[in-house]
């Protein structure tokens, strides 16, 4: 099937979390922040204002080391409520301009704006419209990238940062591809850039040279996926929460990790995000799956299904757990890549109460819907970005 | 060993036994039956590995004593196609012969010494209670019983003896239902164990009224991980459930101030024919109770809607809750009163379903909320 014709917008937030800070308190603009957890507890950066970008700050980083970098940065514990009614607020825009607009997380989402272009004009046109109006509306920037597809659309969101927009045609798609470095392919980590380095690949033009039979010898099933992505080809739909079958979050580490206690919290935080999906979107899940990828490209799912459909973070949770704790007591290998999905998505209608843990349940409900805001310390920023998720 | 039996008893002693060794097991030995003379009765023993159960058949005569170990389910087989109205049955050590006019079956047996031990009653009962009132009792609870255990679903009914009130209560979670009766004899300290659904059902199989006596009782015995309960020559032995019991009176509502009184069958029928239009997604039928009038309604999304109307005797505040069908249904089929009692307080707070006394019957069940 052709998908041509698509035009797809990835938008996502400058520092996010910092710039929300420095709009609310004009005493912080031009000043190094960041917002993220406690140096004490081992906390890390969720974002690093652009100020403090320069001393080598980056989201991930221990709290502790970015304040080492940059002893005068003003460290905030972030808001995350305030964050989350901002985020409300930049999706309420987008969704102005289509319906189809599918959230990365609480500050990144992808738009399919095909069907928009008669109503907001070409597509170029309706990302600087929607740039405008959340910078008129929300006084902080973003950058948009544009692209026929999902996966070059996000590359192009992240090439001029901040306040970018970079606008990718389709008849030149390898122009923009080919001089890229390779580290950008995405689900490609630190096994696969040795094994790119070793093969002399350096970017995508580079990639595109390697036959199929190569990559397929070199990274399994993956070499497929790269092949189909040097070539600027992915086919994925955009998918509103509201009509998705299923939501997951997964993420491919930078370099391999084995640590268990770092890559369970890990995973708590991507469950979190999952049912905040969920709940924002008032569906219920039954099943959940926990996706592992090992080194030698070996993808692994292991999935569960609930007693009855959830939206309760702690539920989910539990499932997820157990899942990847059972993952853990058959193998030690470092991951490469960890995800949480939920399926069997439902309305949530009725419910059976519970007669000795309702009040507990509904405790936990409370607390969901008080932080769907709390995202963890670790931000969106340090879930994709970055050296990968920092361990201290 | 060398007998004569009357078949038909032998062949209800074999159907009782069945209970226990028809489970699909890894085994072969715990789908046997073991036959033992010793003195002037057939003594059979089956067990499933978790439950046991001894019982007697008279002999007509008995040649020759001895044991042996046969498969159950063929033995049974046998005797229930047999038409004689007493058989021969004849051991050794490599086989069994089952002998009536004009047939004759050999079968092969299993060494007695494999076989695992199947406790007897010994020693004082702990418990002594009316054999039709625990049949109750356990009919009235067994099915909120949960089919496994987990922090507050409890596959098993727990007996609670206070002086002499006996109780036992069941839950899944999301109801929980409670029978008493009156303690008639045994021991004189209280006591508190979970025995699991599993034995309780082949209580229910094998333990009925002798046809012959008017009140029949059960003896209960208690050990550290095992109940033993006895009727006659029937034992039935089982381990307990491990765990603990969740804290039941905490849920038991004590403030439940809208009461309505119902026909149970007409409510019974009233609920069922509700239920037709529920999913397997959301099993709920809604209750709107006002003045003398219940109004039963359900929708499922593709299929369409009930509603059915139940003359109750109501002077309370209108309210509508949601309840699983089934949950409401499993209690008005297990009990028998003709009228039943409703009590509320909220839509998100349990209900109660009782009689004129709640200390004989309680069943407290959980709402299914009905938020859009």
């Amino acid at each position: 099937m052709s998908s041509d014709s698509r035009h797809i917008l990835h938008l996502d937030m400058d520092a996010f979390f910092a710039a929300v800070e420095q709009r609310d308190r004009p005493e912080l603009r031009g000043k190094p922040v960041l917002v993220g957890g406690d140096p004490n507890e081992r906390g890390v950066v969720a974002t690093a204002s652009y100020e403090a970008r320069p001393y080598g700050c980056r989201s991930a980083m221990p709290m502790a080391q970015a304040i080492r970098l940059c002893p005068h940065a003003v460290v905030l514990r972030g808001r995350m409520d305030r964050y989350a009614e901002v985020s409300r607020q930049m999706f309420a825009i987008m969704e102005r301009f289509t319906p189809l607009v599918e959230p990365l997380s609480i500050d990144e989402a992808f738009l399919d704006v095909t069907g928009s272009t008669r109503l907001f004009g070409p597509q170029q046109q309706i990302a600087r419209e929607l740039k405008a109006r959340i910078r008129a509306e929300t006084e902080l920037t973003a950058s948009v990238g544009v692209a026929p597809n999902k996966f070059l659309a996000k590359l192009a969101s992240d090439l001029q940062k901040p306040d970018g927009l970079v606008i990718v045609p389709q008849d030149g798609v390898l122009t923009f591809l080919d001089p890229l470095p390779i580290a950008r392919l995405w689900g490609a980590g630190q096994a696969a850039a040795r094994r790119f380095e070793r093969l002399g690949v350096r970017n995508f033009a580079d990639l595109r040279r390697l036959a199929p039979e190569t990559l397929q010898r070199e990274f399994g099933d993956a070499g497929e996926h790269f092949y189909r992505l040097v070539r600027g080809i992915d086919d994925r739909p955009v998918v509103p929460d509201r009509d998705a079958k299923s939501i997951s979050h997964e993420h491919t580490f930078a370099t391999d990790i084995a640590d268990r206690a770092f890559l369970r919290a890990f995973l708590l935080h991507q469950t979190e995000h999952v049912a905040q999906r969920l709940r924002r979107h008032d569906r219920h899940a039954r099943t959940v799956t926990v996706k592992i990828r090992t080194p030698d490209f070996a993808t692994v799912t292991r999935r569960t299904t609930l007693e009855r459909p959830t939206d309760v973070t702690d539920e989910l949770w539990q499932a997820a757990a157990s899942l990847f704790e059972t993952w853990t007591r058959q193998s030690d290998a470092p991951l490469r890549l960890l995800g949480v999905g939920v399926a069997q998505l439902s309305e949530p209608g009725t419910e059976q109460l519970s007669l000795f843990a309702q009040e507990q349940l509904d405790k936990r409900r409370r607390l969901d819907q008080t932080a769907d805001q709390i995202r963890d310390r670790f931000g969106k920023d340090a879930l994709s970005r970055g050296g990968g998720p920092a361990r201290s | 060993m060398k007998t004569r039996l009357p078949r038909h008893e032998f062949q209800e002693a074999l159907t009782a036994v069945a209970t226990l060794t028809g489970g699909r097991t890894t085994k072969p030995i715990l789908g046997c039956v073991k036959l033992v003379i010793d003195g002037d009765r057939l003594d059979l023993s089956a067990t499933d590995g978790e439950a046991g159960l001894r019982l007697g058949v008279p002999t007509l005569s008995v040649d020759e004593p001895g044991q042996t170990v046969v498969q159950a389910d063929r033995l049974l087989n046998i005797i229930r196609e047999m038409a004689d109205v007493e058989i021969a049955l004849e051991a050794n050590d490599s086989h069994c012969m089952i002998r009536g006019a004009g047939s004759e079956f050999k079968i092969y047996v299993q060494r007695p010494e494999d076989f695992p031990p199947v406790p007897g009653f010994e020693g004082e009962a702990d418990l002594v209670v009316d054999g039709d009132q625990i049949r109750r009792m356990i009919a009235w609870t067994i099915y909120a019983a949960a089919r496994e255990t987990s922090r507050f679903a409890i596959n098993g009914v727990l007996w609670e003896k206070h002086g002499e009130q006996l109780f036992l209560i069941a839950t899944d979670g999301r109801r929980l239902a409670r029978a008493g009766g009156r303690v008639r004899g045994g021991g004189t300290s209280d006591f508190q164990a979970i025995l699991p659904g599993k034995a309780l059902n082949v209580f229910e199989k094998v333990f009925n009224p002798p046809r012959d006596a008017d009140g029949w009782q059960v003896d209960v015995k208690l050990m550290p991980n095992q109940a033993l309960l006895r009727s006659g020559d029937r034992v039935l032995s089982t381990v307990l459930v491990e765990g603990h019991f969740p804290k039941y009176d905490d849920v038991i509502p004590k403030d439940n101030d809208k009461c309505a009184r119902v026909d149970r069958l007409e409510f019974n029928s009233a609920i069922r024919r509700a239920a037709l239009l529920t999913t397997e997604e959301s099993r709920a039928v809604k209750l709107s109770f006002s003045r003398d009038q219940l109004v039963i309604t359900s929708q499922s999304p593709e299929q369409g809607e009930a509603t059915i109307q139940v003359p109750i005797a109501y002077d309370g505040e209108p309210m509508a809750i949601g309840f699983n069908p089934a949950f409401v249904n499993d209690a008005l089929r297990a009990i028998s009163f003709e009228e039943i009692h409703i009590e509320l307080k909220e839509p998100t707070r349990p209900g109660i379903i009782c009689g004129e006394d709640k200390g004989e019957f309680l069943y407290v069940v959980m709402p299914v909320s009905l938020s859009s």
